[in-house]
């Protein structure tokens, strides 16, 4: 047996609140916020009303589980990928995901401890920056 | 054209603040919730610490099935019965049978706008909790 750190309810809700708060500051397409945990679990989901039927619910988890399964940032993992001519299609988990906005929740010596994902607008950029605001809401907790 | 109501994020994320405060008040097991809109498509999910991988299942498929039938699960399972049907019937593996946990959300003009399901604790624990955030979310809206 042994023990590891992962992440609560009451930290994924900070998250996730921090995430609506930047979502709010730049308005634009509604989005999904996903946080899991190092397993790749839900922890807590929340989208906006009339957000992409087809595309944010879906990206948002898998965007979550891909940085929590992978231990890398979507955007790193799919700039590694392309560096080594590999696409995500060929690794078989039709869950994992490349882009911005998923990111890696860890703890100052490295733990991963879940991953957290913002899907819906246009830009993976915008994307990204929403995710990083609800990673730094973290970073009290994770340091 | 046609307008039709959409569940919005506010109200969601009331129902879960105050399902999550009613759950630690009355220090149930462990909860997770689930809401979803009409279409049963999740808007809302939360997992308290400590609860199993088959509680998070049941709150999605709960608050999926109160949705898509538009009606408590209370009231789908005693209408099955009934009528000597199984939930199998409906043709959809995302249904399930339970008879509680699990409550339809209706607009104020009566159409259902979606459903919130609650797993973890007996029964009529789980719909009391299912009760209290339908009645934050309606407050909202």
């Amino acid at each position: 047996m042994q023990q590891r750190m992962t992440l609560s309810l009451s930290d994924a809700m900070i998250a996730i609140r921090a995430c609506l708060t930047a979502s709010a500051e730049m308005p634009g397409r509604p989005v999904a916020v996903a946080v899991v945990d190092h397993c790749g679990e839900y922890v807590a989901f929340v989208c906006e009303a009339d957000v992409n039927a087809a595309l944010a619910r879906q990206n948002a988890f898998k965007k979550a589980y891909t940085a929590a399964c992978m231990r890398v940032d979507t955007l790193a993992f799919g700039q590694r990928l392309s560096s080594q001519g590999a696409s995500v299609a060929a690794m078989g988990n039709p869950s994992l995901t490349e882009g911005g906005g998923g990111l890696v929740i860890a703890l100052g010596d490295g733990t991963v401890v879940g991953g957290l994902g913002v899907s819906g607008r246009p830009s993976g950029a915008d994307d990204e920056a929403i995710a990083q605001a609800g990673l730094r809401a973290l970073k009290a907790l994770t340091s | 054209m046609h307008t039709v109501t959409l569940l919005g994020l506010p109200e969601c994320l009331a129902a879960v603040d105050a399902m999550v405060q009613a759950s630690v008040d009355s220090a149930t097991p462990p909860l997770a919730l689930a809401i979803v809109n009409e279409h049963g498509e999740l808007m809302a999910f939360a997992r308290m610490d400590g609860t199993t991988p088959m509680v998070q299942h049941f709150a999605s498929k709960k608050a999926y099935t109160a949705a898509r039938m538009q009606a408590d699960l209370k009231d789908f399972r005693s209408g099955l019965e009934q009528r000597g049907r199984t939930v199998a019937d409906y043709g959809d593996p995302n249904l399930v049978g339970m008879a509680a946990g699990g409550v339809v959300v209706r607009s104020h003009d009566g159409s259902a706008v979606g459903g919130i399901g609650v797993s973890g604790a007996a029964p009529d624990e789980d719909d009391a909790i299912a009760r209290i955030g339908l009645k934050a979310l309606l407050a909202q809206v």
